[in-house]
């Protein structure tokens, strides 16, 4: 039995001792905002349309199920892409940066992301950035942890406490611009985003200027004429798929406000309560683990023959045994915690949930508005062509006609 | 009809549907500018003056902080901008679909009852607008569409 017990002992120590070391480095310095220096082209700038973040409510680590609300992290989606498109824009190193709910692929970037963690504490997130080539510039995890200090009013910080993390996608993506796109490649990506904006709308002649391969990047054939008629059009519809891409932001810009307050209170709290949470889960398991240990400890030394031995072994029983009590203890205490968070997430939830509604009511009743204009058009440039071209393959009646 | 004829009425249904579409977007904004409004807070860089090119407030310099309202504003570089932001009361709720005419047609418009449905979507955004300008704008499409301008 002692020859069994003695590795699982030194096992037990181990992990209980491992449990002790676990440090956490939290950065009280805000990652800065860079900005290029080189003065860039405006043939060069490019858009950037970012998707409302995928809410990433599969994804959440078990021991983060507790501590996540759904309607809080789908509030967070809309916060979290407008806040990165805000970043993006500020740093001047872009055209416009805007938050799309719908296609991107015809954006010059394209930035996608998921809500992986997002705490008071910490927030991971996964994000994505193509180019409309279809080139991926980057896909990796960002993840940040603030400390208290990040919540302090006397700091009057007047950002959000997660703006480093926001900062460091946004050097990112200059970084790679800055090392991997030349001047021929900003503007390529420029056309090909051009294109096939225009071939969404007349596929039937825009297509024949793309191609793509195996790998999904998207090349330019040949060129369109400079004056070419139809791309006109297509471009006075692209000003005004820009212009009903603003109304939008004015929509996704009121909610960030009237979000923004509660919401940073909410994570205020919510930190101190994950803060308590965290210490009272590591404190319950390393006492469940040293318990054991104990008790284990204690049941070999009672097969000792010393009295000594013995005596110490029983103290071991009776100390492992209160140990395993207190884990119990500590374990209540969280949950206790964690019903404490439940309480400010509900209060938050019923406080954005009206506006988060509103929101989304706004985008879809807009976006179906455009998407109806937009079928218009597409039938009214299908006939534009076929008169052009003298096909008669006009899927619409004549001009004038009801619809 | 000749190609060219036909091109010219085909052109001339997308100026209409232009004009519509940004009525309606016109209407949005101010929508969204009075939410904003209610709410103590200003929509930045709404209904700018025509053409508006990507202003930002916040520098970005270093920490990249905005503020209580960050920023931003979305009006394009390359875009049309916004046009003259609509003014005047309205109680349009900035609905697409609004059917209120609160703003009677000019003289020289016809009733409209051989008006097909671009005249008609023009006619009733028109009676709908409550900006002047863009009124008569939307007006002057619909005199172009119908032919009555020439």
């Amino acid at each position: 039995m002692c020859r069994l017990l003695k590795p699982l002992l030194l096992l037990l120590l181990t992990g209980a001792l491992g449990a002790c070391s676990t440090q956490t480095v939290k950065s009280t310095t805000v990652t800065p905002l860079l900005d290029d220096t080189a003065p860039i082209a405006e043939s060069e700038l490019l858009d950037i349309g970012i998707g409302v973040f995928e809410p990433g409510l599969d994804d959440i680590a078990a021991n983060r199920e507790e501590l996540t609300f759904a309607d809080v992290r789908l509030a967070e989606t809309q916060y979290v892409s407008y806040l990165l498109a805000q970043t993006l824009q500020s740093s001047g190193d872009w055209g416009v940066v805007r938050v799309v709910p719908g296609d991107l692929s015809y954006y010059d970037l394209a930035v996608t992301g998921m809500i992986l963690q997002s705490d008071g504490e910490r927030m991971i997130l996964q994000v994505k950035v193509t180019d409309a080539t279809g080139k991926v510039w980057i896909d990796k995890e960002y993840d940040e942890v603030v400390s208290q200090y990040s919540y302090d009013p006397r700091a009057s910080r007047s950002q959000d406490s997660f703006q480093g993390l926001y900062n460091k996608i946004a050097n990112d993506i200059l970084a790679y611009r800055q090392q991997n796109m030349k001047s021929e490649d900003l503007v390529n990506v420029r056309t090909v985003g051009r294109l096939k904006f225009a071939s969404t709308f007349a596929p039937q002649v825009f297509d024949q200027y793309l191609a793509t391969d195996k790998r999904g990047l998207t090349t330019v054939t040949r060129l369109p004429a400079a004056n070419d008629p139809l791309l006109a059009r297509i471009d006075s519809i692209r000003e005004r798929d820009y212009l009903f891409v603003d109304a939008l932001q004015d929509h996704y810009g009121n909610y960030y406000r009237q979000m923004a307050g509660p919401y940073t209170e909410f994570r205020k709290m919510s930190y101190e309560e994950v803060m308590k949470y965290d210490k009272l889960r590591a404190a319950s398991r390393r006492n469940m683990v040293m318990g054991v240990a104990a008790i284990l400890g204690g049941l070999v030394a009672t097969q000792s023959s010393s009295n000594a031995v013995q005596y110490s072994a029983y103290g071991g029983l009776f100390g492992g045994g209160y140990l395993i009590k207190d884990a119990f203890n500590k374990r209540d205490e969280a949950q206790m915690q964690v019903e404490s968070l439940a309480e400010l997430g509900n209060s938050l939830e019923a406080e954005i949930a009206p506006q988060t509604i509103e929101l989304e009511e706004r985008v879809v009743t807009l976006s179906g508005s455009v998407a109806s204009q937009y079928a218009q058009w597409r039938e009214i440039l299908a006939d534009i062509y076929a008169a052009e071209t003298g096909a008669s393959n006009s899927p619409t009646s004549e001009p004038g006609a009801d619809q | 009809m000749t190609a060219a004829e036909r091109r010219a009425v085909l052109d001339g249904r997308l100026e209409a549907g232009y004009a519509v579409f940004d009525g309606m977007i016109l209407g949005e904004r101010e929508r969204a500018q009075r939410d904003a409004d209610e709410a103590g807070s200003t929509v930045m860089g709404t209904g700018g003056a025509g053409g508006g090119a990507g202003e930002e407030a916040g520098s970005g310099e270093g920490d990249g902080g905005f503020g209580d309202s960050p920023v931003i504003v979305a009006s394009n570089t390359r875009g049309a901008g916004a046009g003259v932001s609509p003014t005047g009361a309205s109680d349009r709720q900035g609905e697409f679909d609004n059917t209120n005419a609160t703003y009677p047609p000019p003289e020289d418009i016809p009733s409209g009852d051989d008006d097909d449905v671009v005249a008609r979507q023009l006619r009733e955004a028109a009676m709908r607008e409550p900006d002047p300008e863009l009124r008569e704008k939307l007006w002057d499409e619909y005199r172009k569409y119908t032919g009555l301008s020439q």
